[in-house]
């Protein structure tokens, strides 16, 4: 035999080998499918009902990138999601054309006035510079897009002095005075991963006025990284502050409350998101884990959903007291809003006694980053822009409102939201996901899995590969000064020369009809249902 | 040496005070607007003055040299485009002169010179304020810059009585730094020159002029 016989018979075993494969695989799957015994779609049609669950599965992704329109999605639509990405990528807001919001649909809008305050009349403090480095786009293909990244001095918007927010401010020793009102909200370690939590870190050390929360999962070395302003975080398995009997251990609270970083303490009573106990999984324990969080390695924590420190509110007050004596610093909570009876009783014991926290945090609803149950991420506690009002209005009620400092949370990652919110009553406000977004989250919404494909929400190694820190630290400083001169763009067109002034007075609501109503109405819509609700119990 | 910065509270203006601070000098910035002193101060101005139109005539006395940033003029508020006002230019030259300072170093337009060439005017007479000062028996210095950048300065520049390329571009605390170098370089005396973005050391640079 010649050459040529050879290559022949090659070609035809080449040949075979392609259509032969194919249809063994066919047959083998398609008898597969036909006997197994879990999919009634994949019993009637073998192979084919493959498709389903492919589509199914890379669905959230295939929605985003190809049917969504500009504003669809959930939970933030495709042009909030790019608000973001743009802020913390080009720290550039700037758009051409007109917005693409829905302005038939009902919700917030600010009040502007006549005469806005020019630039200069500004009640900003720019004089600290932020080195930060930001993307200037070259040139854009169909498939290519030619940007490089530069070093750029940026004004950082801080608040001015006598304009900073002060918590604690005659309560204890050594008081938190921030100077910019947003901040990030509770994210663990553990439940996001080491190089998120770094990059954020890192990030809003950069921009400062701003500040971290822990999260309850203790403080890590992960969360100093950048040495940012923290608020450590105390929800009700104590991480970080326990005895290994799972006792609440003021020795090694006293060791978190002497760090210099840490500037205030947040016990957690609720989150939009965890109106229930948490859950870590044995496995996700690691040795590192356990060590930031003061318990066995390797083994599952269920924990409670009330603290077992305190049972009512006398008893919660005492402890927050005794908590900022030996701490020194200021204490608040955090809380989701539903009943308001039971929010009226601990305001009026706080007016009553005298004690009470240093701040609330007032978690709408909708917040929530991560992993949780359904049932409770939909329909437990009020939204942001219900709950935030009612809090506001009862503090001013019962003349307490200027011993406390409001912190809201619940979607608001675009300076508008945080604008409304200031006007509805927040002093400050916390952002958790728009963080996320900024250090590479694509909305894939598994969260809860460990599978997080951008290395967000994830401890796998390997998928953190993707998050480089040195870069997405940039974007989260880009996107924290980018919000707080948009806050500052706001309040000029308000007519107001700082952000720390907004007032309900600044907002109004319109419904789907045009009309339009001021915040006061929500505030007595929600005192109806409140009396009507006794009078059904009664 | 005492310098008064006019046009203190640009983007440029606040690089030159503290430029001026770091090496030694004692400033006084001129402002246009109340809310900038706290800044200005922060920035390390020894004095900060708010501009009116009446302090004109004593507002050089007893300083030796004024840096002065166009396309500010004191006169208008912030925030407003104006072209250099060549009146106001004029006046604080005079002034100036008048008030006993001997150094006079101005920020010109970018690329003033092109409107030089430009016979039908459209430009705008940008070199106006430059040929003003020339005029004038103050020792100057007119540095004219390539288009400004929010980048952190290199400390690196080129320098010459024309540069070519037409895209020249110089970070706002580079551009401060030449200005506050070329207080005291002689080889900066009395020259009209371009500056962009370079390779060489700021003071370097000036002294090979």
């Amino acid at each position: 035999m010649g050459l040529t016989d050879y290559l022949v018979i090659g070609l035809f075993i080449f040949i075979a080998l392609i259509i032969l494969v194919p249809v063994l695989l066919f047959i083998y799957l398609y008898i597969k499918d036909d006997n197994q015994q879990q999919h009634s779609i994949l019993r009637n049609f073998p192979v084919l009902g493959k498709v389903r669950y492919f589509t199914e599965h890379i669905g959230p992704e295939l929605r985003q990138y190809l049917f969504n329109a500009d504003n669809e999605g959930k939970p933030f639509s495709r042009k909030e999601y790019q608000d973001v990405v743009k802020a913390g990528k080009y720290k550039e807001r700037l758009i051409g054309f007109g917005s693409l919001k829905d302005f038939e649909a009902e919700g917030f809008y600010i009040r502007n006035t006549l005469f806005p305050k020019l630039t200069n009349e500004m009640k900003v403090d720019n004089a600290d510079k932020i080195k930060t480095r930001v993307y200037k786009i070259d040139g854009e293909g169909l498939f290519t897009r030619k940007e490089h990244n530069e070093e750029k001095l940026a004004d950082p918007h801080y608040l001015q002095d006598d304009d900073a927010v002060v918590l604690g401010e005659h309560t204890c020793p050594y008081p938190f005075r921030v100077k910019g009102q947003v901040g990030q909200s509770a994210m663990s370690y553990g439940a996001l991963g080491e190089k998120a939590i770094q990059a954020m870190s890192k990030g809003l050390g950069l921009a400062g006025g701003t500040w971290m929360n822990s999260g309850e999962g203790g403080l890590s070395d992960h969360h100093l990284a950048g040495n940012p302003d923290i608020m450590m975080q105390i929800g009700p398995d104590l991480f970080g502050v326990r005895k290994p009997n799972g006792e609440f251990s003021w020795e090694e609270f006293k060791k978190k409350s002497e760090m210099p970083q840490v500037k205030a303490f947040e016990i957690k009573l609720a989150q939009g998101a965890k109106t229930r106990g948490g859950h870590v999984e044995g496995e996700k324990v690691t040795e590192e884990i356990a060590a930031i969080r003061l318990v066995e390695v390797g083994k599952t924590i269920n924990s409670p959903n009330r603290f077992y420190e305190f049972s009512d509110v006398p008893s919660m007050f005492d402890w927050i007291e005794e908590l900022r004596s030996v701490g020194g610093k200021p204490v608040g909570i955090k809380i989701v809003v539903g009943d308001m009876d039971a929010l009226e009783n601990m305001i009026s014991y706080m007016k009553d006694s005298g004690k009470g926290p240093d701040f609330i945090t007032v978690d709408g609803g909708e917040g929530g980053t991560g992993a949780t149950y359904q049932e409770l991420a939909d329909t437990v506690g009020l939204p942001i822009n219900s709950a935030l009002p009612v809090v506001d209005e009862m503090l001013r009620q019962y003349g307490i409102r200027d011993r406390v400092k409001l912190i809201a949370s619940g979607k608001l990652i675009t300076p508008d939201k945080i604008a409304i919110a200031l006007a509805m009553g927040a002093d400050l406000v916390n952002i958790a996901r728009g963080m996320m977004i900024s250090v590479g989250c694509i909305m894939a919404q598994v969260c809860h899995s460990n599978t997080c494909p951008a290395g967000v929400a994830t401890t796998d190694k390997k998928l953190q590969d993707g998050l480089v820190v040195e870069e997405k630290m940039y974007r989260v400083a880009n996107y924290i000064i980018s919000l707080r001169e948009g806050l500052y763009n706001l309040a000029a067109a308000a007519g107001i020369d700082s952000p720390t002034q907004f007032e309900r007075k600044h907002i109004v609501h319109k419904d789907e009809l045009g009309r339009v109503s001021p915040v006061e109405d929500l505030i007595i819509a929600a005192r109806r249902a409140q009396l009507q609700k006794e009078r059904k119990v009664n | 040496m005492k310098v008064i910065v006019i046009g203190a509270h640009s983007s440029v203006g606040e690089f030159v005070v503290s430029k001026l601070m770091e090496n030694g000098y004692t400033s006084c910035a001129v402002v246009s607007d109340e809310n900038q002193i706290d800044l200005l101060k922060k920035r390390g101005a020894t004095e900060v003055v708010l501009y009116e139109e009446r302090i004109l005539p004593t507002l050089f006395h007893g300083y030796d040299a004024a840096i002065y940033l166009t396309g500010i003029n004191p006169k208008a508020k912030t925030g407003r485009t104006v072209m250099v006002d060549h009146e106001s230019v004029i006046e604080t030259v005079k002034e100036a002169e008048k008030q006993g300072v001997k150094r006079f170093v101005m920020m010109s337009a970018i690329m003033a010179n092109e409107a030089a060439g430009d016979d039908s005017r459209e430009i705008g007479a940008k070199e106006m304020p430059d040929e003003l000062l020339r005029q004038s028996n103050l020792t100057y210095t007119i540095v004219q810059p390539g288009a400004f950048t929010d980048k952190p300065g290199k400390g690196k520049v080129s320098a010459a009585e024309t540069l070519d390329s037409n895209e020249l571009e110089i970070s706002h605390e580079d551009i401060a730094e030449v200005l506050v170098m070329s207080l005291e370089n002689e080889a900066a005396f009395n020259k009209t020159f371009e500056v962009a973005e370079g390779d060489t050391v700021i003071a370097k640079a000036l002294s090979s002029l």
